[in-house]
C-alpha cells in the first residue's frame, strides 16, 4: 500500500465532500502516476471542479485522504502553500489579471520567491527575461506582450492562463476545460500544446469536448455523482454501458 | 371604684349589644373620665378597660396621658387634654372629640399623675388599640412602628394581634415586627434564631440593617445572623445581576430596532448604508413634529402621539430611503465600498439639513402617560417606557419574520439575498426589490427613531450615536438571517451592560469592540452566516 | 520559529537571554536582603504592556522568513529585552542593590539607544529606498513630482523669510503653517490611497494612526514645556497637576528625548496596525466588514482618549507647546523649517510608494486587489502583503500626524473621530484613487476649499459641499481628477495611434520596456 502510494503524484482515497446536504464528492478514489496525462470527463455536477478544489486547497474534504507525491497531505495546507508545492491550476473561466499586461501576468506567475521582500527588492534577471519570452512564444502571445489582458479574446485568455500555469514550473497541472469557447482550430492547437507539456509534467485535464479528448489520446476517467464510474481508454469507456446511460448517450 | 365598675358593666353591655357610635362615644367618655378618678391602680384598671373596649378613638387621650397632658377639670371632673400655652394658661381640648374647650388657668385643672406601672399600661393600651384597630391601615402603621422600634415589650400584644389578624399584608408586617422585637429581646436563642430566619426571608435593606449589628455578636445567634446576612447579600447580588440583564435587554431592543433595517439592506443588496443613522434621526424628528402639532392643535390626542408617529415615521423615512436607492445607490450597483462613501456623504447632507431647519439643539419630545413610571417585579425596577420599547421591538421583529416567510415579497427578497443573478434570471425584478428593500430598511429605522425619541435626546447627531453599534450588531450577528440580528443585538446589549459596572461605560464599550474583532477571527461572516458558493462570490 | 539557521540561532540566543533574566529575578527574590522588592500597580501595568510587546515581537519573528526579516525581527526582540532589563533595573530591583539603575541613568540609556536605533533605521530606510529604486523603474513623472515637492520645500520658506511683506510673491506667516498643514494631510491621503488604490482595503480609521503619531510628538512637546506651564511644575504637564497626579504615568517616560519620541511616532501606529492587521487579514475579513471594523477601531480610541484619566489630557488634549528641539515653536523660522520638513517627508513618502508600486511587489498588490483568490492560487501569501502595506501606510500616517501637530499647535482626541478618517478617504477619491499623485492633489484641493468655506460666510454650507462631494465623486468621477485625466489622455493616444490598443499606462505609469506591436494575428 505504501509502495503504491509513493509511486503516485496524486493519490485520492475515499474523499467525501458535502455542501449543505448535497454530496459533491462521494467516496472518490483516484490515482495519477508521475508523467501521465489523464482526462477526466463526466456530466455536470459530477464533481470534477470540486475535486480540483479539494486538490488545490480551496475546499477541505469532510473525510478521505489526499496525498501529493506520495507523502504530502494536501488536506492540511492552504491554497498558497499547495501552489508553492508545485501544483498549478487553470480555471474553468479564464482568470487572468485583467488590469495587468500579458507580460505582467507571466511575470507574476513566474517561478520564484513569493515573499514580499523578494518582490520588493528583486530585479528581473536575464535568465528570467529569457524564460518569459520563451513562454510568450509558446502561447503565441509574444506579439501582444504589452497588451492589457482584458483586451484578449477568450481563446487568447485561455492560452495566457496556460502560459501562467507553465510559468509556475509546476509538477502537477490541473487544467479545467481548456477548450471551452474555442474554435476548432484553436482546440486542435490546444491539444498539441498540452501534449507537448505532458512530455515533462503530469497533467490532469477536465473536458466536455469529446473530440478534444480523443485528440489527447490518453487514459480517461469518468466521474458521476461524485465518484469514479469508469476508467480506461476513451474507446473503452465509450463502450461501457454505464457511461453511455449516464453521459455519452448512444 | 363603684364608678369604674359601673363603667365596666356599661361597656360590657354596649359591647354585647353593639351600640351605636354615639352611645359608644358616651361610654368612651365615661371610660376616659374614669381615668381621672382614683389612684394608680384605678388608672391601670381604667386603661385595661379601655383596651378591652378596643375603641381607637381613645388613642389621643391615652397618648396625652402618657405625655402628661391629661388633666381633670376640677369643676366637673371631666378629663381633658390641656396644653400649656402661656405661663399658667392652658388650652383645653376634649379628650374624646378633640374639640376645643376654651382656656383654663392652672388652678382649674389637675394633672393625672403616672407611675411606671401606669406607663407600661399606657404603652400596652396604645399598642393594643392601634394593633387591633378596625382600620387595617392603622394596624399596618402600628405594626410598622413596632418594626422600626423593635420594642420587645410589645411582643405579647403582637402575639394577640397576630392571632386575630386576617389581612395578609398586615400579618406579614406584624410577624416581621414580632421577629425584630424578639431579636432585640432577652428571649432564648432558639427563638431568636427562628426570628432571624423570618427576617432573612423578608430580605431587603431593612433586614440588612437589623441583622448587621447582631452578626458581630459571639455565639449561635451571631452566627445565625451572619449566615442570614450572607444569604440576603447573595440574593441582592442576584437581583442586581437581574437588573443588569434587564438593562441589557432594554439596550438590546433599541439596538435591534436600529440595526435590523441595516441588516436587511446589507443582506439583500450587500451595501452598508451609512445614512442609516439619519433615518433613525428623521423618525425621531417626525415624532417631534407630530407632538408639536398635537400640542398646538389637539392636546387631547397626546397619548396617541406615538401611535400616529410610528406609521408616519415609517412612511417618511421609507420614502426617503426609496428615493436614495433610486437616485444614488442604483448607479453604484456592484461597488459596495463606493456606496458606503456615497451614503456617508448623504448622511452629512441630511444632518446639516436637519440642523439648518430645526436648529442644532436638542428638541423636547415628551412621553405619553402610559410610557412613564415604573413598577416592581421581585427585586427589579421595570420602567414602563423601556418595557414598551422591548415589546415594540419584538413586534417589529415578528412582523418582519412574517413578511419574510409568509409573503411573496419576502420570498423574493430572500431569493435575491441568496443568489441575485439566479433570482433575476427567474424573472424577479431585482431593481424593484432593491428599492423596496431599501425603503423597508429605512422605514424600520424611522420607527426605531420614534422609540429612541422616548429615551434619548433628539438632535441632529442622534443617528451618529447609534450607527457604530448598529454596525457591530450586523457584523456580529451576520446577515441574511433575521435571527442573527436578534441574537446579536441582545447579546451585545447585555454584554455592554454587564461590563459596565466592572469596567465603566467607556471601557466596557471598548472591550465589546475588541471582543467583536476577536470573534470575527473565528467567524468572519458573523454568527448566523450564509454558506455556500453563491455567497463567496 | 522558522527558516534559516541564522534565524534559529538568533531566536535561541534571545530565548536564553530571557531565561537568564528570569532566573536572575528569581535568584534575587531569594536573597536575604532582597526584601526591598516592591511591585506596585503601576509596575504591573508596565510589565503587562512589556509582555504584550514581547508577544508581538515574537509574532513578528515567527512570520519573518527571509534573512533580512529575521534580522529586523531579532533587533526588535533585542530592544524588547533591553526594555525588560530597564524595567528590572529601574523598578523591580530596589535602590542600593547591585544592578539597580537610577532613573537618570535609565533615561540616558534609553536616549542613546533610541538615538542609535533611529540612526540605524534611517540608514536602513535610505538603503531600502535605494534598493527599491534600483529594482523598480519609476517613470519621469515620478521624479517630476518629487522635484516639484522639493522645489516647494525650498521656495515657500524663502518667499516667507527673505522677501518683504509687500513683495507680490511674499508668503505670509499664517500661510506657511496652513500650507504645511495641507502637506501633512496630503501625506495622510497618500497613506490611505496606497492601501485603498493598491490593496483594495478601504480603511475608515486611518485617522487613528495620524492621531497616534500626533499624540506621540505632542507628548514630546509637552515634556519640553518643562517649568514654563501655568502650574510651573518642571516634571508634570499642567493637566496632570490639575488632576492632582503625583508623578508621570509610566508611558510618559522618556518622551523628553527626541529620538525616542520620533521612534514612537512610527512604532505605535505601526505596532497597532500590525496587531490589527494580523488578526483581520489572517481571518480573511474583507470589503465592507473590514471597513466597518476599522471605523470601530478609531471610534474605540476616540472614547478612550476622551477620558480625563487616560493620561493624555482628556477632552482638552495636549497644547500650549513652547519649543521643539530647542527652537521656539511659534517663530517664523521654525514654522518654515516644519513646512520644509513636511514637504520633504511627502516627497520621500511619495518616492517610496512610487517605487513600491512600480516593482513586482506593486504588481502583486494590484493582482490581489482585483483577484485575491487567483493570487493565492499563484502561491502568494496575500495576508503578508496586505499586512506589510498596512503597517507601512500606518507609519506614514503617524509621521504625517507628527508633522501636523507642531504646525497646528494642538492635538486633541477629536482627531480620532471617524469623520476625520472618512474625510481623508474623500480626498483620495477626489484626487484619483488608483494613482499616487491623486491623493496629494485631492487633499490639497478639498482642504483648500474647506478653508475657504469655513472661514467665510459660507460656513454653514460646508457640510453640504462635503457631503455633495462624496456623492458626486462616487457617481460621476469614480477615477477622481487625476484618474479621469489619465483616462482621457490614454483614449486620445489610442485614437491617434489608430490601430491596436497601446500599453495602458496603468496606475503610475509602470510600464514594460517592450514597445507596442502591430496587428494581432488572432482576430478579436
Amino acid at each position: 500500500m505504501d509502495d503504491k502510494l509513493s509511486q503516485t503524484v496524486l493519490y485520492l482515497d475515499g474523499v467525501n465532500v458535502s455542501f449543505d446536504g448535497f454530496r459533491a464528492l462521494n467516496n472518490l478514489s483516484l490515482v495519477i502516476e508521475p508523467g501521465e496525462m489523464r482526462a477526466i470527463i463526466g456530466p455536470n455536477g459530477a464533481g470534477k471542479t470540486t475535486m480540483m478544489d479539494v486538490v488545490t486547497g480551496k475546499t477541505k474534504p469532510d473525510s478521505g485522504a489526499v496525498f501529493f507525491d506520495g507523502t504530502v497531505d494536501l488536506t492540511k495546507m492552504d491554497e498558497a502553500s499547495i501552489a508553492s508545492l508545485g501544483i498549478g491550476r487553470k480555471f474553468q473561466k479564464p482568470t487572468v489579471f485583467e488590469s495587468h499586461s500579458v507580460r505582467d501576468n507571466i511575470v507574476l506567475a513566474l517561478e520564484g520567491s513569493r515573499e514580499p521582500g523578494a518582490t520588493l527588492f528583486g530585479r528581473e534577471g536575464a535568465a528570467q527575461t529569457t524564460r518569459i519570452d520563451e513562454l510568450l512564444r509558446i502561447i503565441r502571445l509574444d506579439g501582444k506582450a504589452s497588451w492589457p489582458a482584458s483586451k484578449l479574446s477568450h481563446g487568447q485568455k485561455q492560452w495566457l492562463e496556460i502560459g501562467m500555469l507553465l510559468a509556475q514550473e509546476p509538477k502537477l497541472l490541473l487544467v479545467d476545460e481548456p477548450a471551452a469557447g474555442m474554435t476548432d482550430a484553436e482546440t486542435a492547437e490546444t491539444a498539441v500544446l498540452l501534449k507537448e507539456i505532458a512530455r515533462t509534467k503530469t497533467v490532469i485535464v477536465v473536458e466536455h469536448d469529446m473530440a478534444f479528448v480523443r485528440d489527447l489520446g490518453v487514459k480517461v476517467t469518468v466521474l458521476h455523482e461524485g465518484s469514479v464510474l469508469s476508467e480506461g481508454s476513451l474507446d473503452h469507456v465509450s463502450a461501457d454501458p454505464k457511461v453511455i446511460e449516464v453521459y455519452l448517450g448512444r | 371604684m363603684r364608678f369604674v365598675l359601673s363603667a365596666f358593666v356599661a361597656l360590657l353591655v354596649s359591647a354585647l349589644t353593639g351600640i351605636a357610635p354615639a352611645a359608644a362615644q358616651t361610654d368612651l367618655r365615661a371610660l376616659i373620665n374614669a381615668l381621672g378618678a382614683g389612684g394608680f391602680p384605678e388608672i391601670e384598671a381604667g386603661l385595661r378597660a379601655i383596651t378591652q373596649a378596643g375603641d381607637s378613638a381613645a388613642v389621643p387621650a391615652v397618648t396625652a396621658l402618657g405625655e402628661g397632658d391629661l388633666y381633670v377639670r376640677t369643676s366637673d371632673s371631666q378629663v381633658v387634654i390641656a396644653i400649656e400655652r402661656a405661663r399658667g394658661q392652658f388650652a383645653l381640648t376634649d379628650a374624646v372629640t378633640g374639640e376645643s374647650l376654651g382656656e383654663a388657668a392652672e388652678a382649674e385643672i389637675e394633672r393625672i399623675r403616672l407611675n411606671n406601672r401606669v406607663r407600661r399600661a399606657i404603652r400596652d393600651t396604645l399598642g393594643a388599640l392601634t394593633l387591633m384597630s378596625d382600620n387595617p391601615a392603622t394596624r399596618l402603621a402600628a405594626a410598622q412602628a413596632v418594626l422600626r422600634t423593635g420594642d420587645s415589650e410589645q411582643i405579647p400584644l403582637l402575639d394577640t394581634a397576630i392571632a386575630q389578624e386576617t389581612d395578609a399584608r398586615v400579618l406579614a408586617v406584624m410577624n416581621a415586627a414580632r421577629a425584630v422585637a424578639i431579636v432585640r429581646s432577652d428571649r432564648p436563642d432558639e427563638e431568636k434564631i427562628e426570628a432571624i430566619n423570618l427576617i432573612a426571608e423578608r430580605g431587603g435593606r431593612d433586614a440588612v440593617s437589623i441583622l448587621g449589628p447582631i452578626a458581630n455578636i459571639e455565639g449561635p445567634v451571631g452566627d445565625a445572623a451572619s449566615a442570614a446576612l450572607a444569604g440576603i447579600e447573595n440574593t441582592q447580588r442576584l437581583w442586581a445581576a437581574g437588573q443588569n440583564v434587564w438593562y441589557g435587554l432594554s439596550l438590546g431592543s433599541v439596538l435591534l430596532l436600529a440595526a435590523i433595517g441595516l441588516a436587511i439592506t446589507f443582506g439583500v443588496m450587500g451595501v452598508i448604508n451609512m445614512a442609516h443613522g439619519e433615518m433613525v434621526m428623521i423618525g425621531a424628528y417626525t415624532t417631534f413634529v407630530v407632538q408639536e402639532i398635537i400640542r398646538t392643535q389637539a392636546p387631547w390626542l397626546f397619548d396617541w402621539s406615538l401611535a400616529i408617529a410610528i406609521p408616519l415615521a415609517f412612511l417618511v423615512a421609507g420614502t426617503i430611503g426609496v428615493a436614495i436607492e433610486r437616485g444614488i445607490i442604483r448607479f453604484l450597483y456592484g461597488r459596495p465600498l463606493e456606496t458606503l462613501l456615497a451614503t456617508w456623504g448623504l448622511s452629512l447632507i441630511l444632518q446639516q439639513a436637519v440642523r439648518t431647519y430645526f436648529g442644532p439643539t436638542n428638541k423636547q419630545v415628551g412621553n405619553p402617560s402610559w410610557m412613564s413610571g415604573s413598577f416592581e417585579l421581585g427585586g427589579l425596577t421595570i420602567a414602563y417606557g423601556r418595557m414598551w420599547i422591548i415589546v415594540f421591538a419584538l413586534a417589529v421583529f415578528a412582523g418582519l419574520m412574517i413578511l419574510m416567510r409568509a409573503t411573496s415579497f419576502g420570498l423574493r427578497m430572500r431569493a435575491v439575498t441568496q443568489n441575485r443573478k439566479m433570482a433575476s434570471a427567474m424573472g424577479i425584478r431585482t431593481p424593484w426589490i432593491d428599492a423596496m428593500t431599501f425603503g423597508l430598511g429605512s422605514g424600520i429605522a424611522g420607527m426605531a427613531g420614534v422609540a429612541l425619541s422616548q429615551i434619548d435626546n433628539v438632535s441632529p447627531n442622534l443617528g451618529q450615536s447609534y450607527i457604530i453599534d448598529s454596525f457591530m450588531v450586523v457584523v456580529f450577528g451576520g446577515v441574511g438571517n433575521l435571527w442573527g440580528t436578534l441574537v446579536g443585538a441582545f447579546t451585545l446589549g447585555i454584554a455592554n451592560k454587564f461590563l459596565e459596572p466592572y469596567a465603566g461605560a467607556v471601557l466596557g464599550k471598548i472591550l465589546v469592540l475588541v471582543l467583536i474583532i476577536l470573534f470575527i477571527q473565528r467567524r468572519p461572516r458573523g454568527l448566523f452566516a450564509l454558506k455556500g458558493r453563491a455567497v463567496e462570490a | 520559529m522558522s527558516g534559516t539557521i541564522v534565524g534559529r540561532v538568533l531566536g535561541l540566543c534571545i530565548l536564553v537571554l530571557i531565561l537568564i533574566g528570569a532566573a536572575a529575578l528569581v535568584l534575587y527574590g531569594t536573597l536575604p536582603d532582597a526584601s526591598g522588592v516592591v511591585i506596585d500597580a503601576a509596575d504591573m501595568q508596565m510589565i503587562g504592556v512589556w509582555a504584550v510587546v514581547l508577544v508581538v515581537a515574537l509574532a513578528v519573528q515567527s512570520s519573518a522568513k527571509t534573512l533580512a526579516g529575521q534580522i529586523v525581527a531579532g533587533l526588535f526582540i533585542a530592544l524588547v529585552v533591553f526594555a525588560g532589563a530597564m524595567i528590572l533595573a529601574g523598578r523591580v530591583i530596589p535602590p542600593g542593590q547591585p544592578f539597580h539603575l537610577d532613573f537618570e541613568r535609565i533615561e540616558a540609556a534609553v536616549f542613546w539607544v533610541s538615538a542609535a536605533v533611529l540612526a540605524l533605521a534611517a540608514i536602513a530606510g535610505l538603503a531600502a529606498l535605494g534598493g527599491l529604486l534600483w529594482g523598480a523603474r519609476i517613470g519621469w513623472t515620478g521624479y517630476l513630482v518629487v522635484a516639484i515637492l522639493l522645489l516647494v520645500a525650498v521656495a515657500v520658506p524663502v518667499l516667507n523669510l527673505w522677501t518683504a511683506p509687500t513683495h507680490p510673491l511674499h508668503v505670509p506667516n499664517y500661510a506657511v503653517s496652513l500650507f504645511g498643514k495641507y502637506l501633512t494631510y496630503a501625506l495622510l491621503a497618500l497613506s490611505v490611497g496606497l492601501i485603498w488604490g493598491y490593496c483594495g482595503i478601504l480603511s475608515l480609521g486611518h485617522g487613528a494612526f495620524f492621531a497616534l503619531g500626533g499624540y506621540a510628538i505632542g507628548m514630546y512637546l509637552m515634556r519640553q514645556i518643562g517649568a514654563r506651564g501655568v502650574y510651573a511644575n518642571p516634571d508634570l504637564p499642567d493637566f496632570m497637576v490639575f488632576l492632582n497626579w503625583r508623578e508621570l504615568p509610566f508611558f510618559w517616560h522618556f518622551f523628553d528625548g527626541f529620538p525616542y519620541a520620533t521612534l514612537m511616532v512610527m512604532a505605535v501606529p505601526g505596532v497597532l496596525a500590525f496587531v490589527f492587521g494580523w488578526f483581520a487579514f489572517r481571518s480573511r475579513v474583507t470589503g465592507v466588514y473590514l471597513s466597518i471594523i476599522t471605523q470601530a477601531l478609531t471610534y474605540a480610541l476616540l472614547l478612550a482618549f476622551f477620558r480625563n484619566d487616560f493620561g493624555f489630557g482628556g477632552n482638552n488634549g495636549l497644547t500650549d507647546f513652547k519649543d521643539i528641539l530647542g527652537f521656539n515653536i511659534q517663530a517664523p523660522t521654525t514654522r518654515a523649517t516644519l513646512f520644509a520638513a513636511s514637504a520633504i517627508a511627502l516627497a520621500i513618502g511619495y518616492l517610496m510608494c512610487r517605487a513600491m508600486v512600480s516593482s513586482k511587489f506593486g504588481k502583486v498588490l494590484v493582482a490581489l486587489r482585483d483577484a485575491e483568490s487567483r493570487t493565492r492560487f499563484l502561491g502568494y501569501r496575500v495576508e503578508r502583503y496586505k499586512l506589510a502595506v498596512f503597517v507601512i501606510s500606518a507609519a506614514m500616517a503617524g509621521v504625517a500626524g507628527a508633522l501636523y501637530v507642531p504646525q497646528v499647535g494642538i492635538i486633541n482626541p477629536g482627531e480620532f473621530a471617524p469623520e476625520n478618517s472618512i474625510e481623508a478617504v474623500i480626498w483620495v477619491a477626489v484626487g484619483g484613487r488608483g494613482t499616487l499623485v491623486g491623493p496629494i492633489i485631492g487633499a490639497t484641493i478639498v482642504n483648500y476649499a474647506k478653508t475657504v468655506f469655513t472661514t467665510g460666510a459660507l460656513a454653514p454650507y460646508w457640510p453640504f459641499v462635503l457631503g455633495g462631494l462624496f456623492v458626486v465623486v462616487t457617481l460621476f468621477l469614480p477615477k477622481g481628477i487625476v484618474g479621469t485625466v489619465q483616462m482621457i489622455w490614454n483614449r486620445m493616444r489610442e485614437r491617434r495611434a489608430a490601430a491596436p490598443p497601446r500599453e495602458e499606462r496603468n496606475a503610475d505609469g509602470h510600464g514594460t520596456a517592450v514597445p507596442p506591436q502591430a496587428n494581432p494575428q488572432l482576430a478579436e
